[in-house]
């Protein structure tokens, strides 16, 4: 070798080698060796298959988030209850109200199997509509028979002088002696629609606040600021029976990422992946009494996920639990333990989805082991069998000889 | 015999594997007679099994009890109702109190007729009662899960006083999951009633054993569990806001277990007459994430994976630890080598040998390099080579081998070479005496030898050097006093280890042994 600084090397060589000739190697030995491999290919394939897997980490922080908005989409299908008689109406802590959702909502009318009536909206009133309106002539402004009238004055159709008397505070109780009713035949659309069903879906856009969202019969209106449900269609028992059994088929609260569609995808992938998600989903719901009040109350958490690439979705989760109660009975009732109730608040039929907002956000971060995990496990585990085994080997090599030097 | 039957189990063992693959034998495995073994070594061997051994515990314990981890999720519970458990007594007879709930939805219920029992007690029956439930909790929650068979329920009153001053109320009511209020007041402040509690009777000095929010754990310790107030004024107002967390507790190889945890503030309000409502309020709202305990452990595969890389990882580092030390401690103590032929001589394999083998295993010294020759490393404190060698001394032949070594063992620590004839008695203490060479080596006084050196190579160079003729150099010493070159691995020099006799062996009289290194 050559002298100087190699010679040197030379001295740290910390694997030095046997000769051959000095080496004894034995049936034993090699049996140990044989299954020391086995082991190692073993444990190393456990250790990698532990490296592609990818775990979920949970963690908690505050959500300091500032002018979100939530957007609550649901599908809910009232078997009993007809199309013109569901409004649904949003109120939150701050005062802001909206009333009878009607441009992100969609109401589909249902036959009474729960099939969908073809090309049907609620609009569909309005070829008729026009058709009347052309019999009339291009000038024709109705009267609104003392109900307060829209911006043009006029009240052309049945359900803008339904509206004007709602605005009004007055209930529309007798169709009848309304002339752009009567040509609509709107008594008669009343009585084909009386055996149908509804599904309402769409998004309603809230507040992150305490708030309410409410699917009532009737339109609701506020007068010296307390709201007031019109309730007297839905009371008046023209024959059918309607309340208010549902189907929840999806409730949940989204966030501005899920508009974008691909976001959306990979959030939902995920919520599946974890088991969270919708506690609501297929939840129904069957009465027989038209007085019926069905309460949910909701604990919306902000929730956020980072996929392996880093990137951040929001979203969110809720937590629900539900009542129900029968408000003919009453101001008073007994639980189910049997114990004396008296109820405070007088219900209204409906379902009421009351949601508030909890402050903690929930991170679920993906994550892996990384590649210098694997390789220090590696080597750890290939160095620990080999020494191990070498002990051993020796062990039983020194046993051997000593027992035969004995005889 | 047991001698020809482990014999029999050695050539069994080798039978079950074909002969050709003992080629695949990955462990070299070297003849004793190769290594070389020291007592330092051996106890080094022994700290490193103890230190392999106390890591090992670590995981052992894991694998045992493992250890608590916490998880977080939104609640995904969807039941409408749920237990709330309450075991406390009012220092008030019972007629004039009532305990009602009003909850979020605006339901009130009247919990004072049913779904609470109401006993009469005193109050310092509600302290001893405490006492005893207390006792009861001091075993661990996992003992709870081991040992739970059946739902418990809250003890009934056993002793009833003739005249109660005051009332325990308890019992498991259902609520619905919502915020609610439930509070204990007196009639005539609070609600409409048509009695009116007189004021000097009035006291809310309250014990409470039990409060708890699901399924009843009589072992599970609450906050508000054992905790007492002692009213000091007839309209005081007590009240505690509870945040309630559902809580799932998972034990290894036991079922979950379901239940609330809950955190308390409490606030003590005194007022005046009509200016509020006296009373005891729990006032609990729900959080809507849930708390799940798993007690995890690591599986036995992991557990063997971790002590094989304990015991694996401790050995080797301690083998190149101890290799370096003594490659250091050559260095620094100049130039004398050992023939260690052995690349794998772990301390451990070493000390090993010295455990489970037999004595002749431990009689190989080390050898000393003088010159291109070799001498054997005195040890008297060995009695092999004392008994073994001594006899060597009287040699003839060994008085050639001497002059060999002079020119290469000037050891900078010697001063003052003597060269005297083999057969000069010691007259000097200070210099080294050669005359001892042919007595045994067990009388040599310890007190002459100086100074001690680890490798205890001076000794013999000091001997040597003593004995030395007057010889010039190495290369005209004769061929046969050489001995052959020496199977130095990394020459590849494959000769063979000599056999022959070894040199004069020069007893050193070292204070005892030679320390080993």
């Amino acid at each position: 070798m050559a002298k100087g600084f190699m010679a040197g090397l030379k001295g740290v060589d910390a694997f030095g080698k046997t000769t051959e000739d000095v080496k004894v190697k034995t049936r034993t030995g090699a049996f140990l060796t044989l299954v020391s491999a086995a082991i190692i290919l073993s444990f190393t394939l456990m250790e990698f298959i532990d490296y592609r897997t990818v775990y979920t980490d949970t963690s908690l922080i505050v959500d300091r988030s500032r002018g979100e908005k939530l957007s609550m989409r649901m599908n809910i299908t009232f078997p009993r209850v007809p199309c013109y008689l569901v409004s649904v109406d949003v109120m939150d802590i701050s005062g802001e109200t909206q009333r009878d959702i009607s441009h992100s909502i969609r109401k589909n009318r249902l036959d009474s199997s729960g099939v969908q009536i073809r090309g049907s909206r609620l609009t569909g009133l309005k070829n008729e509509i026009e058709k009347n309106s052309e019999d009339k002539g291009p000038d024709f402004c109705g009267s609104c028979y003392g109900g307060k009238p829209p911006e043009s004055g006029c009240c052309n159709t049945c359900e803008e002088v339904r509206t004007a008397y709602v605005q009004k505070g007055w209930s529309f109780s007798n169709p009848d002696s309304i002339e752009q009713c009567k040509s609509e035949g709107w008594k008669d659309k009343l009585e084909e629609q009386a055996n149908e069903g509804c599904s309402v879906s769409g998004r309603v856009r809230v507040n992150k606040v305490v708030g309410n969202i409410h699917l009532s019969p009737g339109r609701s209106f506020q007068s010296s600021s307390r709201d007031i449900y019109e309730l007297v269609p839905y009371l008046r028992e023209d024959g059918a029976r309607h309340d208010f059994s549902h189907t929840i088929h999806e409730l949940a609260f989204e966030s501005d990422d899920d508009y974008n569609y691909r976001k959306a995808r990979v959030t939902a992938e995920m919520k599946k992946r974890l088991g969270v998600g919708n506690p609501l989903a297929n939840l129904t719901m069957t009465t027989r009494k038209p007085q019926y009040m069905y309460q949910y109350f909701l604990k919306v958490v902000s929730t956020q996920f980072r996929t392996l690439d880093g990137q951040l979705y929001k979203t969110n989760q809720y937590s629900v639990t539900h009542f129900e109660r029968d408000i003919a009975e009453g101001g008073q009732g007994e639980t189910p333990q049997g114990v004396l109730a008296m109820h405070g608040m007088y219900g209204t039929p409906g379902v009421f989805f009351n949601f508030e907002i909890s402050p903690i956000l929930v991170v679920h971060t993906d994550t892996r082991q990384s590649f210098a995990h694997f390789i220090t496990s590696t080597c750890a585990i290939v160095g620990g069998v080999l020494t191990v085994a070498q002990l051993f080997d020796g062990v039983v090599f020194a046993t051997a000889r000593a027992l035969k030097k004995k005889t | 015999m047991a001698t020809e039957e482990e014999t029999s189990l050695m050539e069994k063992l080798d039978s079950v594997v074909p002969a050709p693959l003992a080629q695949f034998d990955a462990f070299p495995k070297i003849p004793s007679t190769y290594k070389s073994r020291s007592e330092s070594r051996g106890f080094m061997t022994v700290f490193v099994c103890l230190l392999a051994f106390l890591l090992m515990l670590n995981d052992i314990g894991e694998f045992i009890w493992g250890w608590p981890d916490y998880e977080f999720n939104v609640d995904k519970d969807t039941s409408s109702f749920m237990n709330i458990n309450v075991d406390l007594v009012v220092n008030m007879p019972c007629r004039y109190i009532s305990v009602d709930l009003r909850d979020a939805i605006g339901d009130r219920l009247f919990l004072s007729g049913s779904g609470l029992r109401r006993d009469g007690r005193t109050l310092s029956h509600a302290f001893c009662d405490s006492g005893h439930s207390a006792i009861s909790e001091i075993r661990g929650l996992f003992d709870t899960l081991l040992r739970r068979t059946s739902r418990a329920e809250i003890a009934p009153t056993y002793s009833h006083p003739p005249h109660p001053s005051a009332c325990r109320v308890y019992g498991t009511i259902e609520v619905k999951k919502v915020t609610a209020n439930l509070h204990i007041t007196t009639l005539g402040h609070g609600y409409a009633s048509r009695e009116h509690v007189n004021h000097n009777l009035m006291n809310l000095s309250h014990v409470i054993t039990e409060f708890s929010f699901g399924p009843f754990f009589p072992e599970i310790a609450q906050p508000l569990d054992y905790s007492f107030e002692l009213a000091t004024d007839p309209f005081i107002a007590y009240q505690y806001f509870l945040h309630v967390v559902p809580t799932t507790y998972i034990a290894p190889r036991s079922d979950p277990l379901h239940t609330h945890q809950y955190s308390v503030t409490h606030y003590t309000r005194v007022m005046e007459h009509n200016q509020g409502t006296p009373g005891i309020f729990f006032k609990f709202d729900l959080d809507p994430m849930s708390l799940t305990i798993h007690q995890r452990t690591t599986t036995f595969t992991q557990l063997l994976i971790r002590c094989v890389g304990v015991i694996g990882g401790v050995f080797v580092c301690m083998s190149y630890a101890i290799r370096i030390t003594s490659h250091a401690v050559k260095v620094v103590t100049g130039g004398e080598d050992e023939v260690i032929a052995v690349a794998s001589s772990s301390g451990a394999k070493a000390g090993l040998r010295s455990k489970w083998g037999g004595g002749e295993l431990r009689s190989r010294g080390k050898m000393i390099r003088q010159g291109s020759g070799w001498t054997m490393e005195s040890n008297p404190g060995s009695p092999a080579l004392g008994g073994g060698y001594g006899s060597y001394a009287n040699t003839p032949l060994s008085q050639t081998f001497s002059p060999a070594a002079s020119p290469y063992l000037s050891s900078p620590s010697f001063s003052s070479p003597s060269f005297s004839s083999p057969v000069i008695p010691s007259s000097n203490p200070g210099s080294p005496n050669p005359s001892a060479s042919f007595s045994p080596p067990s009388s040599r006084p310890s007190s002459l030898y100086h100074p001690r050196t680890p490798g205890g190579s001076l000794s013999s160079i000091a001997f040597s050097n003593a004995a030395a003729m007057s010889s010039p150099s190495i290369p005209g010493t004769p061929a046969f006093s050489n001995f052959p070159p020496t199977p130095n691995p990394a020459t590849g020099n494959g000769a063979g280890f000599p056999t022959g006799p070894p040199p004069r062996r020069v007893p050193s009289d070292g204070a005892g042994a030679k320390k080993d290194d």
